[in-house]
């Protein structure tokens, strides 16, 4: 359990609102296709992702 | 890098260049292992998108783990990077040791692990964009190198390097990378094709000098 934790620190810095934010931007560009609107809102959401990860606990 | 070469200073001169650089050998043998079998590999891969959907993720989590950082300590909301105070606390704790196993054991893990992070970028450049692979190995090599022979030429802690600002520079492309070759990988297609990096690079400069000052001011309140 300490290890994945370990691995999961590594990958995210510890950050839990970066793999949600950039899970749901991957489903958002699944769900409305390749076109032009859709880039906006992936980097929209990758942006608001940013802005989630540094309002977190310092860790 | 510069966080490596500090652990390995402490280790020398608390318990000897020879167990120092032994340790730093080791883990440069070892991560010179897994970029030899992983780069190869994967820059022989013929299709990229999937690829790109694999490493893409992982770039724009590196990125926003290493940009946040970089925000939190630019604002104030977490302590610069001291690499003084890093290498005192390695050189008590040696001290104290009295043991060239630790010592060895200190060096071999500070470059490991903070190697780990370059050849992870390292492999994630040669999966995307094979004809970069040489490059990359060079760029890291160099950077090792020099981050090396500044150690010994000054044998003392990196204390005035602007670690943060390069941090900052290294997490924004990062992040840029990671979602121009996600998207990629998603099937959008760029505006300015391959050139819309640099669209992005200045977008998230924007957002991280933006959120760097709010944080800032927050905390004045």
């Amino acid at each position: 359990m300490k290890v994945l934790r370990e691995i999961y620190d590594f990958i995210t810095g510890g950050s839990i609102a970066t793999p949600i934010g950039l899970a749901v931007a991957v489903l958002a560009v699944m769900l409305l296709g390749h076109g032009e609107f859709s880039s906006y809102v992936f980097i929209t959401l990758i942006l608001l992702t940013l802005l989630a990860a540094t309002r977190e606990k310092v860790s | 890098m510069v966080e490596a070469a500090t652990i390995v200073l402490a280790v020398g001169i608390t318990q000897g260049w020879r167990t120092a650089l032994a340790g730093a050998a080791w883990a440069l043998l070892a991560l010179g292992i897994i970029i030899a079998i992983l780069g190869p590999v994967l820059a022989r891969q013929g299709a990229i998108t999937w690829l790109e959907l694999i490493v893409g993720p992982f770039m724009i989590l590196f990125g926003i783990a290493w940009l946040r950082k970089a925000i939190w300590r630019a604002s104030g909301r977490k302590a610069m990077h001291d690499e003084q105070a890093i290498f005192d606390k390695e050189v008590a704790m040696l001290r104290a040791a009295h043991d060239t196993r630790v010592g060895f054991a200190t060096s071999f893990q500070g470059v490991f692990v903070e190697g780990l992070e370059v050849a992870v970028i390292v492999v994630t450049f040669a999966a995307t964009q094979p004809l970069l692979l040489g490059w990359s190995i060079g760029g890291a090599v160099v950077a090792a190198v020099a981050v090396g022979l500044a150690a010994v030429a000054l044998r003392a802690p990196f204390s005035k390097v602007p670690e943060n600002a390069i941090k900052a520079i290294v997490g924004l492309m990062l992040l840029s990378l990671g979602t121009l070759w996600t998207g990629e990988g998603l099937g959008i297609v760029w505006w300015f094709g391959d050139a819309t990096l640099f669209s992005l690079i200045l977008l998230y400069a924007a957002g991280a000098t933006g959120l760097t000052i709010s944080q800032r001011r927050s905390i004045a309140a």
